[in-house]
């Protein structure tokens, strides 16, 4: 036990140490921040003041225009062409000319400038002129402005109930979604990645001919588990790092861009904009049934399959890694065999979020090759949703546990003989010798 | 007092029968030759003491006791194919190799030392092993190998790779270890080494033991009564009865005693003739010809 910990601890700290890992460790969430920080500068940046001389052919529209979003008006009693003339020199960016509308149903308004307004601010512009038209036909047509605010309000959602529970809350399928496809994800990318770093592990430890020296002192099977569990514990740090950085950083963001973010959060609220407003209700509605996930639950589970989905496939690639020749890239073809299950698990996982109680989704969250990827995708959408996982879930960890268990037991044969093949290509019917004798 | 015995070892790999019936013991505090062409079977014979691999039949005592875990500590093994972890600093890994050993970290790390000075690499501690020479290595690779002080070494071609200045340095190494108690195998296919180096010797071929002794009695054994002369004056070799003539010329002269006559009665002969002999010695045949004999005839 001892000497498979020394195993760990050089597995772990030769590839924490390593510049590539410190690179991508600490780079990665900070390319993420700032690319987020630059998005907000980007869409902040847009709004610089302008002031709009406004031409106003029916004068309808005189001063119904509020100043806001850095967007000031200013009335001319004048020509177009005029204006075209001596805009600059009055001191305005751009004229808004609204020639008398022919037909109220289709307004064609025009700004006109010397350089490109802007996607927000000509959204901006638009969404006031239609609510000024609004009011125009209200009064125009003689509606009535409160009944027909009650018309336009209609607002219908389709909630989802769960029958035969006591407090029937409402399942959002689309948080669950969001969850499962970021669980799946994550699960897949660290078999993927960190399977595919102990197969290049052990092939080098292989090619480089210090194997024989290390298993004089340990057993092959301490030195392939001291190998998977240390660049596990790796995969671990990393995850971990990223997920303290980025906290951290979000916080930072929040203070460094406080005005800029108050001015998104503005612009997402602003009634003006309300053709297409976010729908209150539909976000109190995420954000009730995030809360009804049991995170820490989750984060439990989550951290089971990760753990049981990385020593099934970890032992697999050391039983592939095992098997290189001299030219550690020859054994790709071998490799494919592990990744293809792992890439089926993913592509099943997508069509599971979308129907997360169908028989496939049952069955392959129970199969080991694929449940590290599946369940954890199903178990966004919560046991409430779900109610079957109260077996299934169990059934899943156990076959999970006498899977990895299985695969190590035929990875360690494999692996025993495998080390020692030198210099002759190794076809997977030798693999299936060695798993005999 | 024997600290190995090997008795009756069988080995197939699918086919191929690597070892078949190995028997033979070696005394503590020896040097000890495992000698065979390349694909005797002396690795796989290597792989089966130190419980890397199992035998398929036959017992293999280590110190009297069947092999146990506890001895991995008491071997140290240097193997024909061997490397390093390239990215580890030389330091570092031997301390590692020797913690796996069963060392602690403060005496591994002082061991290190000690044997860096030894070697005159003190200020290789942090150097990586992919910036060394193969032959700067195979040093590392030696102390990797008696770091923890085994009871038995086993170093399997030692010197390939190695420069004659370097190969001494491990030769006076290994003469050292024994004079400490240490027992050593030996396996190569340099037989010249052999001679120098060991004292007994086990000979495979085709995964069977075919000659096995101490190296005097087996030259002895394979002797066949030649003798060298080196004189002035005019030999009449026709009056030399009993004797066949392998080579004359310049003042030297190669007999072969067919009749078992001693030393003693062929120089007895030589000087009756009135010959004035500058140099008598018998000849016994060298390891390597007993062993191209052995091969070829097994």
């Amino acid at each position: 036990m001892n000497k498979i910990w020394l195993i760990i601890q050089r597995e772990y700290w030769t590839r924490v140490r390593k510049k590539s890992f410190l690179l991508t460790t600490i780079l990665a969430p900070l390319g993420m921040v700032l690319f987020f920080a630059v998005s907000i500068l980007v869409a902040v940046s847009g709004q610089t003041d302008r002031k709009i001389v406004v031409i106003d052919d029916s004068g309808l529209y005189i001063n119904k225009l509020e100043d806001k979003n850095n967007l000031y008006f200013k009335y001319a009693d004048t020509t177009l062409a005029y204006m075209n003339e001596v805009y600059k020199n009055e001191g305005y960016d751009g004229i808004l000319y609204i020639p008398a509308p022919k037909n109220w149903q289709t307004i064609r308004p025009e700004y006109r400038s010397d350089g490109p307004l802007g996607s927000n601010a000509k959204e901006h512009i638009a969404r006031q002129l239609e609510k000024v038209t609004r009011n125009i036909l209200i009064e125009k047509e003689n509606v009535d402005k409160t009944s027909l605010e009650k018309i336009n309000n209609i607002d219908v959602s389709l909630a989802e109930k769960i029958i035969g529970q006591e407090d029937e809350k409402e399942a959002s399928a689309e948080v669950g979604m969001v969850m499962g496809y970021i669980l799946g994800f994550a699960i897949y990318i660290i078999l993927l990645v960190y399977g595919t770093m102990v197969m290049k592990g052990v092939a080098e430890e292989k090619t480089s001919k210090v194997v024989e020296i290390i298993i004089s002192s340990v057993k092959p099977f301490q030195l392939m588990m001291g190998k998977i569990i240390g660049v596990g514990m790796v995969g671990l740090t990393q995850f971990l790092i990223w997920g303290v950085m980025i906290v951290v950083l979000q916080l930072v963001l929040v203070f460094a861009f406080a005005d800029q973010l108050a001015e998104l959060q503005a612009l997402a609220n602003d009634p003006a904009l309300a053709g297409n407003a976010p729908d209150q209700a539909k976000i109190a509605g995420y954000v009730a049934a995030f809360q009804q996930i049991n995170l820490v639950q989750l984060f439990f589970i989550f951290l089971f399959y990760f753990f049981g989905g990385y020593l099934l496939y970890g032992s697999l690639y050391a039983a592939i890694g095992s098997a290189a020749g001299d030219d550690v890239d020859s054994n790709n073809s071998l490799s494919f065999i592990v990744t293809i299950p792992i890439i089926l698990s993913i592509t099943i996982m997508t069509a599971v979020v979308r129907d997360p109680s169908s028989t496939m989704a049952s069955f392959s969250s129970i199969f080991p090759l694929t449940s590290p990827v599946v369940m954890p995708a199903r178990l966004g959408f919560g046991f409430d949703s779900l109610p079957e996982l109260y077996w299934q879930l169990p059934l899943s960890m156990v076959c999970l546990v006498l899977g990895f268990t299985f695969t190590t037991w035929v990875a360690g044969r494999i692996y025993r003989t495998g080390i020692l093949m030198q210099g002759k290509k190794i076809t997977l019917k030798d693999m299936g010798m060695w798993l005999k004798g | 007092m024997n600290i190995l015995e090997l008795e009756h070892i069988n080995k197939t790999y699918g086919k191929h029968q690597a070892n078949r019936d190995i028997s033979f013991v070696v005394p503590k505090g020896s040097i000890y030759g495992m000698l065979g062409p390349n694909g005797a079977g002396k690795s796989t014979m290597i792989r089966i003491i130190t419980n890397i691999i199992a035998a398929d039949s036959g017992v293999v005592r280590f110190n009297g006791e069947v092999f146990k875990e506890q001895h991995h500590q008491l071997i140290g093994y240097m193997p024909e194919e061997r490397g390093l972890y390239k990215k580890m600093m030389v330091g570092e890994q031997l301390v590692y190799l020797g913690r796996l050993k069963g060392l602690n970290k403060v005496d591994a790390t002082k061991k290190v030392k000690d044997w860096l000075e030894k070697l005159h690499i003190a200020d290789w501690w942090s150097k990586k092993i992919e910036d060394l020479s193969k032959g700067m290595q195979q040093k590392v690779q030696f102390i990797a190998t008696t770091l923890h002080d085994p009871m038995l070494l086993i170093l399997d071609e030692p010197f390939s790779g190695l420069d004659p200045v370097n190969s001494n340095l491990i030769k006076d190494e290994i003469f050292e270890l024994q004079r400490k108690g240490t027992t050593i195998i030996f396996s190569t296919h340099r037989m010249e080494q052999v001679e120098e180096i060991c004292e007994e010797i086990v000979l495979i071929n085709n995964g069977q033991n075919i000659l096995q002794g101490h190296v005097k009695e087996i030259r002895q054994r394979f002797k066949e009564n030649k003798y060298q002369v080196l004189y002035n004056g005019e030999a009449s070799l026709s009056a030399l009865n009993g004797y066949d003539v392998v080579e004359q010329g310049n003042g030297k002269l190669i007999l072969k005693a067919t009749q078992g006559q001693s030393p003693n009665q062929l120089l007895r002969a030589l000087l009756d003739q009135g010959l004035e002999i500058h140099h008598f010695n018998e000849i016994l045949p060298s390891i390597n010809e007993i062993f191209i004999r052995q091969v070829q005839a097994s």
